[in-house]
């Protein structure tokens, strides 16, 4: 990182797949690894001008959703990780998505690298289906079951106590 | 609709399942039956078990009921009525009655059963929580490693290896003098799963000292001999090493038998009321610290309490039947991995000498 606070950023705008801009703080973007890394590369540089970073794969009301979850966290930063209060925010922020949301808001942690966010989505999503049917895997993950009646029943069997 | 990429859903989502959740999505399809039953997806699964935070191991304790001691297995995340007896194979249940923890690794539960006057001991190496117990391809080498018993004072330990199927006998190089060790070992804890950690009481200072020390089953030699913080007397003299995500953990009990409420119900066995104190120690990765984090889990009556004092959270547990004397054996992560089943292994004339210490032994990976 760069030392010189002449060269160093205060704000970088993101721009989403729709071509939304948002200005965010430095501190609130250095949750996502991805963006962290392009300020730094730019700090390097020793640019002063405003950085603008494209995410091609990121719409904006997803993109919104992952800032307020990086905003929320940089508060946190000093913290430790066990922070109660913080805890209840993410269960609370999680709690209020679709499986749909929920699939994108995983992908974007992914890409812009916020392993805590994609820890968070990931044991949300794992929580939430630990107790749903075959079937309803099949549904959600929109997953084609290639068994033939035999072999289901062989595997149902093989583990005959997993189904019950 | 958005659906997540293969690759976020095989190796961040299923990891973070139960074992009973993932034998049951074997059946999605193809792929996810060849994913989870994959080798390299059972190990995945395993590190995640140990050391993701929300996971409550298995317990295993023994106890008496019904007048017989037992080996039982506690699930806190099924929450399970009932303490079920370890599902043992149809051979073996008639011996559940004369079966000692050995230790865990991996996973997995190391029984021994009673052979008195024989010649070969019986052992039992299964899964307790999917009771699963076939024979897996055995490409990696499980080790029973037994630091001599009292009576013959050596400076070695004997390796059984099981790929081999034969004993071997270990030379110490390190200034640690095993023959004092020996005859003050109180159990052994596996970390990392090639980390052997025995628990020893130093009589030779002023004030007995709780410590351990360390034999690594990789490259076969001694390490540290490290003394445990000091710890209120009263409370935690009694002590055995357990692990617990990963880390080695003191475990101490503090009975008090209520025999108020004893007469009050009438009947003829103790009701123990048990707080287990769990001192987490060691852990490979960040060396020692102690003290890191308590989390008790209380026996009363007729539920058990989890209790992680580092979040304040608590889980309760209803379970039927009363028990007595429990004592806690081991803290098993929940997995998939295979047990691979029996062996019996021939008593060398060596060991047979020095009859059978079993806190002695131990198996690693």
């Amino acid at each position: 990182m760069a030392s010189s606070s002449s060269s160093s950023l205060s704000r970088v705008v993101v721009k989403s797949s729709d071509n939304n801009l948002f200005v965010v703080n430095k501190k609130v973007a250095s949750q996502s690894q991805l963006l962290k890394q392009c300020i730094d590369n730019m700090e390097e540089k020793g640019t002063n001008d405003v950085i603008l970073i494209p995410l091609s794969n990121v719409t904006s009301n997803i993109l919104t959703l992952v800032l307020e979850y990086c905003e929320k966290h940089a508060d946190f930063a000093d913290d430790d990780n066990n922070n109660q209060e913080l805890k209840q925010w993410d269960h609370e922020f999680l709690k209020k998505f679709d499986y749909a949301t929920l699939n994108s808001l995983t992908m974007a942690a992914d890409y812009m690298v916020t392993k805590s966010l994609l820890n968070l989505c990931c044991q949300f999503i794992a929580d939430s289906i630990k107790d749903l049917t075959v079937q309803q895997i099949r549904q959600i993950f929109d997953i084609k079951n290639d068994f033939t009646p035999q072999e289901e029943a062989d595997i149902k069997n093989e583990n005959a106590w997993a189904f019950r | 609709m958005a659906i997540l990429p293969l690759d976020i859903l095989t190796l961040e989502i299923l990891p973070r399942l139960p074992p009973k959740t993932l034998l049951r999505f074997k059946l999605v399809n193809k792929f996810f039956y060849n994913h989870i039953s994959s080798k390299e997806f059972i190990n995945h699964h395993l590190q995640y078990s140990v050391s993701w935070n929300p996971s409550y191991p298995i317990i295993v304790f023994d106890s008496v009921r019904d007048e017989q001691r037992c080996l039982y297995m506690l699930d806190a995340e099924i929450g399970d009525s009932s303490f079920p007896h370890i599902h043992l194979p149809p051979q073996f249940s008639s011996l559940k009655k004369d079966l000692k923890v050995v230790g865990s690794c991996r996973g997995l539960l190391c029984l021994k059963s009673f052979n008195l006057g024989r010649r070969t001991d019986d052992w039992i190496i299964l899964n307790p929580y999917t009771g699963e117990f076939g024979y897996d391809s055995l490409n990696d080498d499980y080790k029973l490693v037994l630091l001599e018993p009292p009576y013959n004072y050596s400076d070695k330990v004997s390796v059984f290896s099981v790929k081999a199927d034969s004993w071997r006998y270990i030379e110490n190089n390190s200034d640690i003098d095993l023959t004092i060790i020996q005859s003050k070992v109180s159990n052994c804890e596996v970390i990392d799963d090639y980390l052997l950690h025995w628990l020893w009481t130093d009589y030779s200072g002023k004030q007995t000292k709780r410590r351990i020390v360390c034999f690594n089953l990789r490259n076969e030699q001694w390490g540290a001999d490290v003394a445990l913080p000091d710890l209120d007397d009263n409370k935690h003299r009694y002590g055995h090493l357990r692990t617990l995500e990963g880390c080695l953990c003191y475990l101490c009990y503090n009975d008090v038998n209520t025999n108020a409420e004893l007469k009050s119900h009438g009947r003829n066995f103790p009701l123990t009321f048990l707080i287990i104190v769990i001192l987490v120690l060691w852990s490979p990765r960040e060396h020692l610290k102690s003290c890191l984090k308590e989390r008790s889990g209380v026996v009363k009556k007729n539920f058990l309490v989890w209790y992680n004092i580092r979040d304040k959270t608590s889980k309760k547990v209803e379970v039927s039947g009363s028990l007595c004397n429990l004592r806690v054996k081991s803290l098993c992560p929940r997995s998939l991995v295979s047990g691979f089943g029996t062996m019996r292994v021939k008593i060398d004339n060596h060991i047979e000498a020095n009859n059978r210490h079993m806190e002695g032994y131990y198996i690693g990976w």
